[in-house]
């Protein structure tokens, strides 16, 4: 059986459930773009929360969805920038300031800018995965567990992992 | 402005939280809007600005220069990172700002109890908060000039009338503010505690500078700043919607400033995005009303 990826509105490819393609598998993307509605649900938490600051265990119920949306993030990671052909620029780019971010606590652009420039509902383009791929060659990569882990230790990590959430996989 | 005749037109009193809250909001403003975008937003331009070449930019950069190393502390030759090292310095004024007022006020500072020190703080606190709206706003105008001046379209910048007049009529005190934010904070500890105690009301100005200088009396020359802009304490701006409107206002500043650096990136590279021109556009029309309620707020 083939698994299918789905699409979110901003063109984030992602799995919900079923196990990541072995080498060999084909990889096929839904057209539609669809939200993951958990995250939706927990975005709508948190944004109706006092003053932003989420209780552990709504930041947990994040991260535990994260880690299945993710899966293996190198791997994710992978198939986003070399075979999705909805994100392309800012899309991408955009990857390249969250994960700067999880190492660093530092972002180029506040996530909120993020949010107007990354295209939603985007058309499809040619993707170059040669190009692409050396976008990141200066970037080390982490695994799920250690971007997840120092994403929150950032002072705003909570924050911006929320809002990070809620533009890769929301509405 | 003079410290005696700051101090005379001090009307209302002012209470401890409300000094306490305008130092947060100054701080969250200057912290996390201005300096934040121009540390990791505005690097590249930092390290090297002759990638700006538009006119506007190349026929004041000198002046800037000239006048942001009048203080002697601020060293260098680019006028984007003299303006970052001074308000980061300026987050450690504030800093003393705020334990100033926490152990010098215990309930309020009024006309009649104002100090020649206190007047010199609430100086430098408000001019901390001029001086990261203006360089947010005189940011906007450099990144908009380049923007159009690689497209060939000289002479035109994404700014209301409004804003060039205001940038043009403090521009002088642009450049003595952020030079005398670079000012380091245990020099400005010792040179106020040096000061004379002095109430204000009390005071006959022209005997003091006689007996004690004018050194003693104006230590750091804040009054030669001349402020075109309405001073919150002098004309009793105070309320909470204010402060609201200010962050709000200044927040909005930042995502604007961050596209138009995003979008000069991509013209850099030899690409422009129009797409995103567009939304810039679009925010900046909304950041004018911003922008034009917090004026009404505080003209009002």
């Amino acid at each position: 059986m083939v698994n299918r990826f789905e699409r979110s509105p901003h063109g984030y490819a992602y799995l919900t459930g079923s196990p990541f393609p072995s080498q060999g598998q084909a990889i096929v993307f839904n057209n539609d773009f669809t939200y993951d509605p958990v995250i939706e649900t927990l975005w709508q938490r948190y944004i109706k929360l006092v003053g932003n600051r989420a209780p552990i265990d709504l930041v947990l119920l994040l991260v535990e969805r994260l880690k299945q949306l993710f899966g293996d993030f190198k791997q994710w990671l992978w198939i986003n920038v070399t075979t999705n052909k909805a994100i392309h620029g800012y899309s991408i780019d955009f990857l390249k300031d969250t994960i700067n971010y999880s190492i660093t606590g530092k972002r180029r652009y506040s996530v909120t800018t993020w949010e107007q420039v990354v295209v939603k509902k985007p058309g499809v383009g040619p993707v170059d995965a040669q190009s692409r791929i050396e976008e990141f060659n200066e970037i080390h990569i982490p695994n799920t567990t250690d971007l997840l882990t120092n994403w929150l230790k950032h002072k705003d990590g909570v924050c911006d992992m929320f809002y990070t959430a809620h533009i890769l996989f929301g509405k | 402005m003079n410290n005696f005749e700051y101090g005379k037109k001090f009307k209302k009193g002012v209470t401890r939280n409300q000094l306490l809250d305008e130092i947060n909001v100054t701080r969250d403003e200057l912290t996390n809007n201005t300096v934040d975008f121009f540390d990791k937003t505005l690097k590249v331009f930092r390290r090297d600005d002759s990638i700006l070449n538009s006119q506007l930019y190349q026929s004041e950069r000198d002046n800037l220069i000239s006048d942001f190393t009048r203080s002697g502390f601020l060293r260098g030759k680019n006028p984007i990172d003299m303006v970052y090292q001074s308000l980061e310095n300026a987050k450690a004024i504030l800093g003393f700002i705020e334990s100033y007022i926490d152990k010098r006020v215990t309930t309020e500072v009024s006309q009649s109890s104002l100090t020649l020190v206190d007047t010199n703080v609430l100086q430098l606190l408000d001019f901390i908060g001029f001086a990261s709206r203006y360089a947010r706003y005189w940011i906007q105008v450099i990144l908009s000039a380049e923007s159009n001046h690689l497209n060939q379209l000289a002479g035109d910048i994404d700014a209301t009338p409004y804003q060039i007049q205001w940038l043009g009529e403090n521009r002088d005190a642009f450049g003595r503010v952020i030079s005398l934010l670079a000012t380091p904070v245990k020099r400005i500890e010792s040179l106020l505690e040096d000061m004379p105690e002095i109430i204000i009301a009390e005071a006959n100005p022209r005997a003091l500078q006689a007996t004690q200088g004018d050194k003693r009396i104006d230590p750091l020359k804040l009054g030669f700043v001349v402020s075109k802009w309405n001073p919150i304490w002098l004309y009793g701006i105070w309320n909470a919607d204010r402060q609201v409107q200010r962050y709000k206002a200044a927040k909005d500043d930042k995502e604007v400033l961050e596209m138009m650096v995003m979008r000069l990136e991509r013209q850099l590279q030899g690409h422009d995005d129009p797409r995103l021109h567009q939304i810039y556009l679009k925010r900046l029309a909304q950041l004018e009303k911003e922008r034009g309620k917090l004026k009404d707020m505080e003209e009002a």
